[in-house]
Formats: structure tokens, C-alpha cells, sequence
């Protein structure tokens, strides 16, 4: 049976994002499984209103305030309006609402609530317990997922992140990772089954540099390996504050002729610039799931990572080499053990695009999430979501000042949404015509 | 028999998605008892006692105000006052470092002031009293608070000075702007390295008679000045902050501080460069 899903989240197309690009393919391949898929989002620049993409994944991008780094002005009540208008119009059954700094997805999974429809929460990142960011992202997720139906974490480490910061039962956290487009990732033309070992082996970084991305490690550890190996050479892309500090390496360790920085990379070369490379070096400090990773392995390359976050789970054994602690030399050592394998042609990288193919597809993906979904719809009516359910759920919530704030913006909403169905009736709204399904 | 569970992703597992494994539970139930547990913390009494020795701080402020007020507002004169407390600050340094004390740095550090005072009181004479006092009200407020955070000491010393210097366009003579310059300095560093000092030596009574003897001036200033009002406010306040808040920050340190290292987990690793 096919749902009608929205998916709700500050970020989309046209910015472009490891979560921009998890809520696309996931559409793309929910609508391809025969489910109605619309996007929520807020309006980038003139892009405003309805727009279509492929396959019929419509848009809708509601004009909003941005205030920080594209995510809207948090207003809890303020979207409900045209938040429950584009429900109703699309007949919407469950809103699926993705990353806990999206100000839309956390309203959204309010509105939908109250209106009685199913609400799924996807996380993408890890976060920390002790900075005020993300004391305020934790409170606020604490607040809005009181009543939501599942949870999608993208890792188990994410997930046991996700069950302490908004105090979920492990049950209703679903772990669906990633997935990669192999076909976009495909490995490079000719792969040399049999190596000259005199061949340069090139070391790929492809990450923005940024201290949490373990950039500092990256221009400590860059010049000691061409200390000790010769026959090395490095692709650094991305950009990022950290830009300077890779120059300033080059020139004072001389390294022009064996380090190469790229700067930023579109999106559709970064397949390109993988298959330059033997080794893909990872140093990144926190990670929920890694897609890079993922990619790089799909593109036939030899992986030397950290053990940050939900790193460990994301590829076999034999695709990888550790880096047991976050310091320069436990990288080091897990590099140089790479250059090694590759330079004696003791690992087969030729097989790992069809193995990756075979372990992160989007369209697996897919089909476990719409698990969730239907586990949702299909649950026991004694899962009582009534208005005074929901109340009694915030009042068992959270500490005795939280809980009374909790009540009162529970009951301003009951008034809005009465206020609006009084003022603006669902028989007055439009159902809009589904967008023809081409069965094959 | 089925094949027991493993923390992988890539691993096309036999199990529900949102199957939780009991090895994770149990990690997991270890975590929500760290979180929700009691965590160490300070003793209340030792942080008690740092917030009273920055109120002592706040009060050395205070008496810097209350000798403004004498010299603006009454026909003292400042010179008398001056003499003594500098005589005092000499008496006290000598009986510390015994004999060997050099006057050069405290007499070239007298006669800059003396220098400096006529232009510190032409400084800001055209700026209207109301911004004066604003400006000063601000420059103590981040004194109080570069005192707080343990800013370097040329950073206190600086707004300390500037506050000074805007306050002293107010005063009717040259005269008044030295001595006010010099006894300000002297209460605000001189005096809390001796208070430091006693404790250091352990000497608590003599701290603690500097402590009420401090309160009293300020106190008596405050009510004399401004009314009983005022100094109910204030005193109310003083306590607050005393007892008040360290129990806050206790509360803080228990629930938000970083000091557990399964809730820092998720935080970004250090790196460690060597």
C-alpha cells in the first residue's frame, strides 16, 4: 500500500550536503517503490514556492526568515499554518523530519502530532553533552520528540548518542545507514591488478578542512610520511579555515612536488579526484556514519582511517586500516601499513565496488524505512496519540519548570490549530493530484 | 541458531532495525546512570569561599567609590587621607620583605602619577557628568568581570586605570586627581595582594577583620550615602551571590560540566599532535 510522506528539513537542493543528498535519494527511491513523496523546506534565495525534480519529487519551499547558517527563525507556532495547509493538501500520512538543528523539522514533527498523523525523526551527527549549542539542540529535541513515533539514526553509536539526548527507548530507534549511488562512484578505467612497484602511490584526503576534521593531524602527519617514504604522493581536497595551514606545511617542509591541494571540489568530480588515488586517508575527529568513507571505498580505494564515532561499523575488516587513537602517530603507523600492503600488492581492491554496491544501496535503504513507516501505521490502536495523550506525555517528560513550559506551548497549539481549522476549514482546502506513477 | 548480533553496518544482519542487542542496553543503561548520577563535584564550602574572596574583590571597588564620594561630595582633604594609607601601604611592605625594600619603583611610579594628573583632570572635563558615570559604571562592571575570569593582570589593571581617569575629570584640583589615582591603586592593588598574602600565611583572623572591616566602610558609605533601601538591595545581593550561586554553579557542574568521559564520547576526539 503506498504512503504519502513529507519530508521536512531546512536543508535541501539547492544547497548541496551529505543530509541535502540523503533526503533526495531517499525520495527518489520511496517514489520509485510506488510512495508519494513531497519535501518541506525553506526558501533559498528566489527559489520560492513549488518546484519540481526528478520523478515528480515535488518541493515546497516555504519563504522563511534564515537566520544561521540556512536554518529558519525558530517560531514553534509560526509554521503551523502552512506547515498543516501542505499536509492536508497532500494527504500526507507521515512526516519524516531530518537533522535536530532544523528549526522546520522540529515544528513540523509539533504540527503533525496535534493533527494525529504518524512522525518519524532521522539524525544525521553526533553531539556532545556540554557546550551550550548543544545543550540548547538537546533540550529542544528532548521537547519535540516527547511524542514521535520512530527514530532513524544513521549508526549505532548515533543511536545510543540519540537514546541519551532525548531519552528515547532504544526500541523505537531504528538504525538505517547511508548509502552511496555505486554508479557515481565507480573505480578508475584500468585498475592496475598488477602494480609496478616503482609506481608513485598516491594518498587521497578529501575532506573540508576544519579542526574537527582532523586537519591539524593531517599537516603534522603529511610531512613525516614523506620523510620516511619517498615513493608518495598526496591529493589533498576540500577547503576550509585550515586551507593555510596545508600551504604554509608545503612551504616549510618543501613539499611542492609531492603534495598537491585541490581546494574545494564539486560534488560530481569528487568520483574523479578519488581514482587518482591508491589510499584514502581519513583523520576526521567526530563522525556519525562516514559517507566519504563509503565513496572511496566504492571508487577502489585502500582506507586508513581514525576510529572516530560510528566509524568502526562502516566497512569490513579487510577494506581498512585503523588508526587506534587520534594521534599522529598511531596514523602514521596505520598509514605507513597501507603503503606497504599496496606497494606489495597484498590487498585486492578490485572487488570492493561490487561489495560496496552490495552492502549501502539507496534502495535498501528505502525499503527499511518504509519498515518503519509501516510498523507505525500498522501498530495497535492502544498506542493512544489523543490530545490528552500528548499531554500527559510532556507532563512525564522533563524536569517540573520544563514540563510547565512543555503544557503551555502544548495547549497555544491545540488553541492555533482549533483557531485554524475554525478560520481556514480542511473542506476548504485543495487535494492536490498525485503525480502519475509509471509502473514498469 | 541464529547468529549473534554485531555492531556493523555493512553486515546484512537477521534482525529487526530498531533491534537492540542486550550488550547494548547494558551499555546503554551504564550511560543514562552516569547521566542522570550523581557526578563529583566541589564541596560547597570551597566554592563558597571562592566567590567570597571575589566579593572582597568587589568590595575593594567599593571603598575606591566610597573615597570618590568623600573627595566630590565633601570638603576632605584628600592629602591627609593619601599620607596614611600610603605610609600604611610602606609599613606593611617593609614589615614583609624586612629591610631590603628599594623605593625606587613606588617613587617613579608616584611622580608618573603626578605628572599625569593635570592632564587626566583636563582629560574628559567637557564630557557632560551623566556619561561619566555611565562610562565608569561600564568600565567597573568589566573590571569586576576581568577580575572574575582571572584575566591577565595588565587587563584589570588597564580598565582600572581608564575608570580612574574618567573619574577624574570630576574632582575640583590636580591635588584631588593624585591623591584619588594614588589611593586607588593602592586599594585595588595593593590591598588585595596583602588580603591574598594573609591568607596564603594562614593569618584567617587578620584576613577575616580585614573582611568586616572592609564591609563596615562600605557598608556605613552605602547607607549614609544612599538610605537603607539601598543597602538592603545590596547587602541582599552580596548574599546571593555568596551562597546563592554557588549552589547554581554546583548544579551546573553536576549536569553540564565536561568532566565525564563516557558523556564526552561524542565529543570530537582531541587530537594529539606530540
Amino acid at each position: 500500500m503506498p504512503y504519502n510522506v513529507a519530508m521536512v528539513c531546512d536543508f535541501f537542493y539547492p544547497q548541496l550536503g551529505g543530509v541535502e543528498f540523503h533526503i533526495y535519494h531517499l525520495s527518489q527511491k520511496l517514489i520509485k517503490l510506488g510512495h508519494s513523496v513531497v519535501v518541506i523546506t525553506h526558501s533559498y534565495g528566489d527559489r520560492t514556492g513549488v518546484r519540481y525534480l526528478s520523478n515528480g519529487l515535488k518541493v515546497y519551499y516555504v519563504p522563511y526568515v534564515v537566520i544561521y547558517r540556512e536554518t529558519s527563525l525558530p517560531t514553534v507556532f509560526g509554521s503551523f499554518p502552512i506547515v498543516r495547509n501542505i499536509l492536508l493538501r497532500e494527504q500526507i500520512q507521515i512526516v519524516h523530519a531530518h537533522v535536530s538543528v532544523s528549526t522546520l523539522a522540529h515544528e513540523s514533527l509539533l504540527h503533525a502530532t496535534v493533527m494525529g498523523l504518524q512522525t518519524v525523526f532521522t539524525d544525521h551527527s553526533l553531539y556532545g553533552f556540554d557546550s551550550v549549542g548543544s545543550i540548547l539542540v538537546n533540550k529542544l529535541l528532548r521537547f519535540t520528540l516527547t511524542n514521535v513515533g520512530g527514530a532513524i539514526c544513521v549508526s549505532n553509536t548515533c543511536k545510543e548518542n540519540m537514546i541519551l539526548r532525548a531519552k528515547l527507548e532504544p526500541s523505537q530507534i531504528s538504525v538505517i545507514p547511508n548509502a552511496v549511488v555505486s554508479e557515481n562512484f565507480a573505480p578508475a578505467g584500468e585498475r592496475r591488478s598488477t602494480r609496478d612497484i616503482n609506481r608513485p602511490i598516491t594518498i587521497v584526503v578529501m575532506s573540508r578542512l576544519y579542526p574537527n576534521k582532523g586537519a591539524d593531524l593531517l599537516t603534522h602527519l603529511i610531512p613525516k610520511i614523506c620523510a620516511v617514504q619517498s615513493n608518495v604522493r598526496f591529493v589533498v581536497a576540500g577547503d576550509g579555515p585550515k586551507f593555510v595551514d596545508f600551504q604554509q606545511m608545503i612551504e616549510t617542509h618543501r613539499l611542492q612536488d609531492k603534495v598537491e591541494l585541490l581546494g574545494a571540489v564539486q560534488h560530481e568530480k569528487v568520483r574523479d579526484v578519488m581514482c587518482l588515488g591508491d589510499i584514502y586517508l581519513h583523520a576526521s575527529l567526530t563522525e556519525a556514519f562516514g559517507t566519504v568513507l563509503v565513496e572511496a571505498a566504492s571508487c577502489g580505494l585502500f582506507i586508513v582511517s581514525t576510529m572516530a564515532g560510528g566509524i568502526p561499523e562502516v566497512l569490513p575488516k579487510h577494506m581498512t586500516v585503523f588508526a587506534e587513537q587520534t594521534s599522529v602517530t598511531s596514523l602514521f603507523n596505520a598509514t605507513l601499513k597501507a603503503i606497504l600492503l599496496v606497494q606489495h600488492g597484498q590487498v585486492d581492491t578490485s572487488s570492493f565496488h561490487e561489495e560496496v554496491a552490495d552492502m549501502y544501496d539507496w534502495i535498501d535503504v528505502a525499503k527499511r524505512t518504509v519498515a518503519v513507516y509501516r510498523g507505525l501505521l500498522n501498530q495497535s490502536p492502544s498506542k493512544n496519540l489523543s490530545w490528552l495523550e500528548l499531554l500527559k506525555n510532556f507532563h512525564e517528560r522533563d524536569g517540573p519548570w520544563a514540563r510547565c513550559l512543555y503544557i503551555l506551548c502544548l495547549l497555544t497549539e491545540y488553541m492555533v490549530f482549533l483557531t485554524l481549522e475554525w478560520i481556514y476549514p480542511r473542506d476548504m482546502i485543495d487535494i492536490a493530484p498525485k503525480w502519475p506513477q509509471n509502473k514498469e | 541458531m541464529k547468529q549473534p548480533w554485531e555492531r556493523l553496518l555493512w553486515l546484512k544482519q537477521d534482525y529487526p532495525d530498531n533491534y537492540t542487542d542486550p550488550t547494548f542496553l547494558r551499555e546503554v543503561s551504564a550511560l543514562r546512570k552516569v547521566q542522570s548520577g550523581p557526578r563529583s563535584t566541589s564541596s560547597y564550602w570551597k566554592v563558597v569561599k571562592d566567590f567570597l574572596l571575589f566579593y572582597h574583590r568587589i568590595l575593594n571597588i567599593g571603598l575606591m567609590y566610597v573615597v570618590f564620594a568623600l573627595l566630590y561630595l565633601s570638603d576632605l582633604d584628600p592629602i591627609f587621607l593619601t599620607a596614611v594609607l600610603t605610609l600604611s601601604a610602606f609599613i606593611v611592605a617593609l614589615a614583609r620583605h624586612q629591610i631590603t625594600l628599594s623605593f625606587k619603583s613606588p617613587l617613579i611610579i608616584m611622580f608618573c602619577i603626578l605628572v599625569l594628573s593635570p592632564v587626566l583632570k583636563s582629560l574628559s572635563q567637557t564630557t557632560s557628568s551623566d556619561s561619566i558615570w555611565t562610562i565608569s559604571c561600564w568600565l567597573t562592571a568589566l573590571y569586576a568581570v576581568a577580575i572574575f575570569l582571572h584575566l591577565e593582570s595588565i587587563v584589570s589593571t588597564n580598565l582600572l586605570v581608564s575608570n580612574v581617569a574618567v573619574l577624574s575629570s570630576r574632582l575640583t584640583s590636580t591635588t584631588h586627581v593624585f591623591c584619588f589615582l594614588l589611593i586607588s591603586i593602592e586599594l585595588n592593588v595593593l590591598l588585595p595582594q596583602i588580603e591574598r598574602l594573609l591568607l596564603a600565611r594562614e593569618l584567617n583572623t587578620c584576613y577575616a577583620i580585614a573582611f568586616l572591616a572592609n564591609n563596615a566602610v562600605v557598608y556605613y558609605f552605602i547607607n549614609t550615602f544612599l538610605g537603607w533601601m539601598y543597602t538592603t538591595i545590596i547587602a541582599f545581593s552580596a548574599l546571593t551571590l555568596i551562597f546563592g550561586l554557588p549552589r547554581y554553579f554546583l548544579y551546573w557542574q553536576q549536569h553540564y560540566a565536561k568532566s565525564n568521559a563516557l558523556l564526552s564520547k561524542w565529543d570530537a576526539m582531541e587530537p594529539i599532535l606530540e
